[in-house]
């Protein structure tokens, strides 16, 4: 077993109440889960648009998990929980 | 079979009529054919061909270009290989366009769901700013 980590993105625009809820969320699951394993970062769209098409980004918030959209909008917190759970038990192998 | 008198197809193109006559006059396409009147009475084809041109003159096609490719859409079995080879450039150049397009289309997109999601404030206005400097 290594101690690969969880890449997370939370793609965020500016004076997006949603967004800050979004991040809100994952840090919260990050407290819940084992946050050694994942490394994580807000993005500011605005600052990185080109990155955020290039990944598929239609809206904001999104979240992307080792460079793959996997939510837009805020998922709930236990679909979050299940899956960065997931990726943190599939790099782990 | 539906014929157009020119004023149809000015309707329907949004060509000109001095536009149409000038295409026949440099051998865009063949001659038109007129009824007993001396009218040019246009088919179904040759609307298909005028909204051909607007189309490739869209991508910027040069004349002498978009008549070769006619002649290839008239008979592309016989095409000469200059025809051909031309064809598949300009195919290239649309497909080369479409994929702007494309990324354009995603860009634009996004930015319309930034601002949907943004309660105060439009970032469109924010990235155009950055992007100009």
């Amino acid at each position: 077993m290594n101690n690969a980590s969880v890449n997370i993105e939370v793609f965020c625009a500016p004076n997006c109440d949603r967004c800050e809820s979004a991040v809100k969320s994952l840090k919260d699951t990050i407290r819940m889960i084992d946050a050694s394993s994942v490394v994580w970062r807000k993005v500011n769209i605005v600052d990185e648009f080109d990155y955020a098409v290039e990944l598929g980004l239609r809206a904001t918030p999104a979240i992307v998990i080792n460079g793959k959209l996997m939510f837009t909008g805020k998922p709930d917190q236990k679909t979050l929980v299940e899956t960065i759970a997931t990726m943190i038990t599939s790099v782990n192998k | 079979m539906k014929e157009y008198r020119i004023g149809d197809i000015t309707k329907q193109t949004g060509m000109s009529a001095d536009t149409l006559r000038y295409y026949e006059k440099i051998g865009l396409f063949k001659t038109i054919p007129r009824n007993g009147s001396g009218v040019r009475v246009y088919s179904e084809k040759h609307l298909s061909q005028l909204k051909f041109i607007q189309r490739a003159q869209k991508m910027n096609f040069k004349l002498a270009e978009i008549e070769s490719l006619l002649q290839m859409r008239e008979d592309p079995q016989h095409a000469r290989n200059e025809v051909r080879q031309l064809t598949k450039e300009k195919l290239e150049e649309v497909e080369a366009h479409l994929t702007v397009l494309s990324t354009l289309k995603n860009e634009l997109e996004l930015l319309i769901n930034l601002c949907r999601g943004s309660d105060n404030g439009c970032p469109i206005i924010e990235n155009i700013d950055k992007k100009d400097e």
